[in-house]
């Protein structure tokens, strides 16, 4: 038995290529893309339509975000929001040195703190320190 | 935002242009992490200067390279342990065909544009024997225009690039169920006047 001979290439086939693809093949692929490019297209449409919305409330000021990320650490909000270390480890009630690289959200979790609390803290500090306080008339 | 995110972000703030390499190398190999999200958030970290905007570039780019080189030499190796069976199918030589030809397009344009095609591409470009030589021209130019692209965009919108994040995802979404979409009508068009789409 010998597996050396090619079969012979069927009419309308292409050497180079061999045999093309059936007809029915080809529709069936193309049905494929269409039906997956149209939910494609209408998931993300919808969510880019959600996102131009959200942001439009965002702009009219319906929605507030809060400035401050759990991802963050204390030497990024001191260079991205001017809150010294210092002031911050202080208000949250954490050691005065160490720990650089540890997230808000990590320290929250260490010391027990409520997220949403120490974020707000430090929050406030960093409006106090952007609008001071208006000074009252001495008495 | 995931915990993977956000602990990825506390790292790009520790760790600078080493993380992003990482994370990009290890996403072009098809590892499931944010990388467009760091790049953009490397851009916006660069503008605050917490990390330095030319070295990360650089290693953000080197790093993606290569991360493509590795996909195509994975796609090359698994290219040799198809059955011949497969490999001498109409739809493989096909296949194989179409990227001889149009390959060095789909490289490029799947770096940036079409992104989620990017890993697939590099498997088909290794698997059907593409020359590396003819895939590290695109690939490098792809990956330079995406790092510049998406850093640039951190960098412009350096106080809102959470929110380019969302948009890049989505506009990635879009173009490929468009690009599909596309595809799909024409091919029918072409199949109903009688003319195979390939031709």
């Amino acid at each position: 038995m010998s597996h050396s001979q090619a079969p012979d290439p069927k009419p309308g086939s292409d050497p180079d290529v061999g045999p093309a693809l059936t007809s029915g093949t080809l529709r069936y692929l193309a049905l494929l893309a269409l039906v997956v490019g149209l939910v494609l297209t209408s998931v993300f449409a919808w969510r880019g339509w959600r996102q131009w919305e959200y942001q439009q409330r965002l702009a009219d000021g319906q929605v507030q975000v809060e400035a401050l990320r759990g991802w963050m650490t204390l030497p990024y909000i001191e260079r991205t929001h001017g809150l010294p270390q210092s002031v911050a480890r202080a208000a949250l009630g954490l050691p005065a040195e160490g720990g650089d690289d540890r997230s808000l959200h990590e320290w929250f979790d260490i010391s027990g703190m409520d997220p949403v609390v120490g974020r707000s803290r430090v929050e406030a500090l960093i409006l106090g320190r952007s609008h001071p306080p208006v000074p009252t008339a001495p008495p | 935002m995931t915990d993977i995110s956000a602990a990825l972000l506390t790292a790009l703030i520790n760790h600078g242009q080493v993380l992003l390499g990482a994370v990009l190398f290890f996403a072009a190999l098809g590892v499931p992490l944010p990388a467009t999200l760091l790049l953009l958030a490397a851009g916006a970290f660069a503008r605050q200067g917490v990390i330095d905007p030319v070295s990360a570039a650089l290693t953000g780019w080197l790093a993606a390279v290569s991360g493509d080189l590795a996909s195509y030499a994975l796609g090359r190796a698994l290219g040799r342990h198809l059955p011949l069976r497969m490999k001498e199918g109409p739809a493989w030589r096909s296949a194989s065909r179409l990227f001889q030809r149009w390959g060095a397009w789909a490289v490029f344009f799947t770096r940036f544009l079409l992104t989620p095609l990017a890993l697939p591409v590099n498997l088909l470009a290794g698997s059907t024997g593409y020359a590396w030589t003819r895939f590290l021209v695109p690939v490098a130019a792809g990956e330079a225009a995406w790092v510049l692209l998406l850093g640039g965009l951190g960098w412009v919108f350096a106080h809102s690039w959470e929110n380019i994040s969302a948009w890049t995802d989505d506009s990635a979404g879009l173009l490929m169920g468009l690009g599909l979409l596309g595809a799909g009508v024409w091919s029918l068009y072409r199949i109903r006047r009688g003319t195979p789409p390939n031709r």
